[in-house]
């Protein structure tokens, strides 16, 4: 069995253990970029000289202290579905699949930390933890890069910080995101308010999952945009304070649908429960609204207690290259429907025990 | 925002020009700030502009064409296109262009985060090797096989003295 494929059927490890705020969000992440002095920017460079620095890059990468046991990953090495599953495990971005060539990732034996090499700039430190906690993410990843620039030349300046090929992450490089779940706002309706109110302050919001038809499983992901002027502890500091109000205003709607609505929510999160329960085929699409429904219902104390860090890795698994690099087989969308299905009965069997209990 | 009579920042007390107003269920709370700090706390609302926007911005006619980056090779009409700059020697080479764009995007153009701090021998070393993958590069470019074995054999010796041991690696 390839590496990836024991990744791809076991669960992120970052995704268990403490997670505060669990019940709203699901995950931090920080990212920064760095890129090495004498050497071109990625979209500058060729093939050549970018495999070289890749190269060169993931072997220093793998030998630096935080990044113990870490394995090295060169893209044009990997299958499109194995490159797939790394997207979908937000390990890689899209930029590293649409160009391959010269690109590599390095990511350590808990998926929590990882390097992109390569992608819009050389270096691209990513870590992640469960729940909201960046201040843990972003020491993990200054940590990380204090031990690079020992052993690298830094594209840097005094006056614009860390130089990087895309004016708008000079600076510190850093972007720092939160993953929340919002589906009490969606329901009463104040989720458009909520979110204008953080664009306005300058932090960007989407929708994680899914492209411009809105956010699936009312998922989104809040990141800060300024990179130049304030600290790294700042930047995620004031990221942290905003994504507190939005949170807020999410317990806020919670509570408000306990009387108001409780019969429809009843029965949605209930329906959610039957389906994952007992469906045959399921869609992606249709797996995260139902997923989402089961969270809400859980937390809102509806259906019995389930595990939100299991919930989270259920999210993970019922991807598309993720169910077909756990079986070792590409699919067809049919017979992904089908094992992402068989997926979530599974878990949700042994869950049942709880509700048998608790009726 | 409003711009009635002027009213002491209440972060730093210089005179303010913008009066913020936050709304928090039914309460409304105002505060009077002025442009620096309104833009250090994030709470001055702008477009960040992109390349193609910031254009217009520019002079109409540049005190001088800054013509190719002596690094990269690469103009500015690249680098408005892609919304990238090709090397880290363009924000020296289009100082003038980037700079107001920068300050369009952030609000500021000073850093406060970590640094790349150069110390001692190994920093030293560092800029030596840097400097030699810079000419690698350029005889690369110019097909100067010759020259460009020389300098990765350069940079390799460079790299020899107290490197901490590259292992294997893992590249699967």
């Amino acid at each position: 069995m390839s590496a990836l494929q024991q990744m791809a059927r076991r669960a992120a490890p970052w995704l268990g253990g403490d997670a505060p705020q669990r019940d709203i969000v699901l995950s931090s992440r920080v990212r920064l970029a760095r890129n090495v002095e004498g050497w071109r920017f990625t979209h500058s460079n060729g093939d050549a000289q970018l495999r070289e620095l890749r190269d060169e890059l993931v072997e220093l990468l793998v030998e630096l202290p935080s990044l113990a046991g870490a394995r090295g990953y060169d893209m044009e090495r990997l299958s499109e579905l194995e490159r797939r599953f790394l997207l979908e495990r937000h390990l890689v971005s899209v930029d590293l699949l649409r160009h391959a060539n010269g690109r590599g990732v390095v990511v350590d034996g808990a998926e929590s930390l990882g390097v992109m090499v390569n992608e819009e700039d050389h270096l691209r430190v990513q870590a992640f933890c469960a729940g909201l906690d960046p201040g843990r993410a972003l020491r993990a990843a200054l940590g990380l890069a204090s031990e690079l620039q020992e052993e690298l030349p830094l594209a840097f300046s005094e006056r614009l910080g860390y130089l990087t090929a895309c004016p708008t992450n000079v600076g510190t490089g850093l972007r720092a995101s939160i993953l929340v779940h919002l589906p009490a706002l969606g329901i009463t309706g104040d989720m458009e308010r909520v979110l204008n109110g953080l664009r306005r302050l300058n932090f960007t919001v989407r929708g994680f999952y899914g492209e411009g038809s809105g956010a699936m499983g009312s998922l989104f992901q809040v990141s800060n945009s300024v990179t130049l002027g304030p600290s790294e502890e700042e930047i995620v500091a004031e990221l942290l304070e905003h994504t507190g109000q939005v949170i807020a205003c999410e317990r806020a709607a919670r509570e408000a649908l306990h009387g108001a609505r409780r019969a429809s929510l009843e029965d949605r999160a209930w329906r959610a429960w039957g389906q994952l329960r007992h469906a045959r085929l399921l869609p992606t699409r249709e797996a995260f609204e139902l997923l989402g429904d089961v969270r809400l219902g859980t937390t809102m104390g509806i259906l019995p207690a389930l595990d939100e860090a299991q919930l989270n890795v259920l999210l993970m698994g019922v991807q598309s290259a993720h169910l077909q690099v756990a079986a070792g087989a590409a699919m067809d969308a049919g017979e992904r429907d089908a094992a992402r299905a068989r997926y979530l009965r599974g878990w949700f069997a042994r869950a049942a025990h709880g509700e048998d209990a608790g009726e | 925002m409003s711009q009635p009579e002027a009213a002491p920042c209440t972060a730093c007390g210089a005179p303010a020009e913008i009066q913020f107003s936050e709304v928090d269920g039914a309460r409304v709370e105002k505060t009077w700030l002025c442009a620096s700090c309104a833009i250090g706390r994030g709470l001055l609302a702008w477009e960040p502009a992109a390349p193609e926007e910031a254009a217009p911005a520019a002079p109409a006619a540049p005190a001088e064409d800054p013509g190719r980056c002596p690094g990269c090779g690469t103009g500015l009409e690249a680098i408005r296109r892609s919304g990238r700059v090709g090397c880290a020697r363009c924000y020296a080479t289009f100082e003038q262009q980037l700079l107001p764009l920068v300050e369009r995007v952030h609000g500021t153009l000073v850093h406060h985060g970590m640094e790349a701090v150069a110390v001692g021998e190994k920093a030293r070393r560092r800029e030596e090797i840097a400097q030699l993958q810079r000419d690698l590069q350029d005889a690369v470019e110019r097909e100067d096989f010759e020259g460009a074995a020389r300098l990765r054999d350069a940079i390799r010796r460079h790299r020899g003295g107290g490197d901490p041991g590259r292992g294997a690696g893992g590249t699967a």
